[in-house]
């Protein structure tokens, strides 16, 4: 199964980023898996395309470790859809997530902009 | 999580990548695509379905059964695929298979099944030598004196064994009947499916004739009977009544059936001096 581990592999590289993209989508409200896709997609100005492939594996272990919840609901367009929804885990895992990637970016632009630190100091 | 609910999940996974393709194409046409392109783009920005709904499942996890299940049916699938492939193949194992297992029939028969005696690492034979160097059986003096001075050997007995026409069963058979002396069970060890082996009695002249059979012939010839007195054999001219069966697969010497005492057939002069011997160690 070498093309599924290719996906698999994609899903390793992106998990961290990828799991913290859609727990913060869902704090603004339940949204389904097109809607969050979509949405990750306007509000980072187009820069990062959801890959459908990484986003429904990651929707349901996400779900699994009752991050987010879902239920079925019918859409405007009189359409059956599931719908995520951030449980109070998932709210707190999005807090720790955010801080650590906050930590990361200042361990990235210390290694990346030294001069700034040193100036600083 | 069992059969049933993963069915259901299976299920809903379909419906949620069907409902996220049928948006994809929504917002397709209504930024001004053709149905078809919308469809088109749709399809080709998800990537392989398949794939996906197999990796989603792999989160999920171990219901390692159902998995089984779907590589068993793949397998199938691709057996029934290529027809003539699988044919050889199967043919090539049954081929494979069932030389293995004859040749290891073989094998055990002749070399690895134990010998239906006990200890038979101290069972030796002894043969008399003439001037010329051939091998000759023990005349029944000398086998005596040889018994009777023995001190090498835990005991000596002796048989001879011959075709002869036995009656009395389900039907006449013409079978190696072998008159053995009387230690010859004792010294073989060999034990009794039922009934009892020669007492001393039997081995006088003018005892009433009594005989042993093999298991084969009780199971096949005497239909495996519980009354064994009833059985009277006849052996050639003599008869003699039924007393014990011998354990399964003791045939000693050439496949005999039929066992009787020695000294039934000393009343025939001329079959006792051409009596082979055994001799145990």
């Amino acid at each position: 199964m070498p093309r599924n581990l290719r996906y698999q592999n994609r899903i390793e590289l992106l998990q961290g980023t990828l799991d913290l993209l859609v727990l913060q989508t869902l704090r603004w409200g339940p949204q389904h898996g097109y809607g969050i896709s979509q949405a990750i997609r306007n509000n980072s100005r187009e820069l990062f395309q959801v890959d459908t492939g990484s986003l429904y594996p990651a929707l349901h272990r996400l779900q699994k470790q009752e991050w987010i919840d879902a239920e079925w609901k019918v859409s405007e367009n009189k359409q059956r859809v599931k719908v995520y929804r951030l449980t109070a885990l998932g709210k707190k895992q999005l807090a720790s997530e955010r801080s650590r990637w906050k930590q990361l970016m200042q361990g990235m632009a210390g290694i990346l902009n030294p001069n700034a630190e040193e100036s600083k100091a | 999580m069992s059969l049933w609910d993963r069915e259901k999940r299976e299920q809903e996974l379909d419906e949620e990548i069907g409902s996220h393709l049928r948006m994809a194409e929504h917002d397709r046409m209504e930024r001004g695509q053709t149905p078809d392109e919308a469809r088109y783009a749709a399809r080709r920005e998800m990537g392989n379905v398949s794939l996906i709904k197999e990796v989603t499942r792999g989160i999920w996890g171990g219901n390692w059964v159902s998995t089984m299940i779907q590589d068993l049916r793949y397998g199938l699938r691709v057996l029934r695929r290529n027809l003539g492939f699988s044919l050889i193949a199967v043919l090539t194992l049954a081929l494979g298979i069932s030389a293995t297992t004859a040749i290891f029939s073989v094998v055990y028969g002749v070399l690895l099944r134990p010998l239906p005696y006990d200890k038979p690492e101290q069972l030796v034979r002894v043969w008399e030598k003439n001037a010329s160097g051939k091998r000759m059986n023990l005349a029944d003096p000398n086998f005596l004196d040889f018994r009777s001075r023995n001190h090498s050997l835990q005991g000596m007995a002796s048989f001879y064994s011959e075709l002869a026409l036995v009656s009395g069963g389900s039907e006449a058979k013409r079978l190696m009947v072998a008159s053995v002396s009387s230690d010859f069970f004792p010294l073989m060890r060999v034990s009794l499916v039922m009934g009892r082996g020669f007492a001393p009695e039997d081995q006088h002249p003018g005892a009433g004739p009594v005989a042993l059979v093999s298991y084969n012939y009780w199971k096949q010839y005497l239909n495996s009977t519980q009354h064994l007195s009833a059985v009277k054999l006849r052996v050639d001219i003599h008869s003699a009544s039924v007393i014990g069966v011998v354990q399964p697969g003791f045939r000693f010497p050439e496949d005999s059936d039929v066992w009787i005492p020695q000294e039934l057939y000393s009343i025939v002069p001329s079959r006792t001096r051409t009596t082979p011997r055994s001799s145990r160690a």
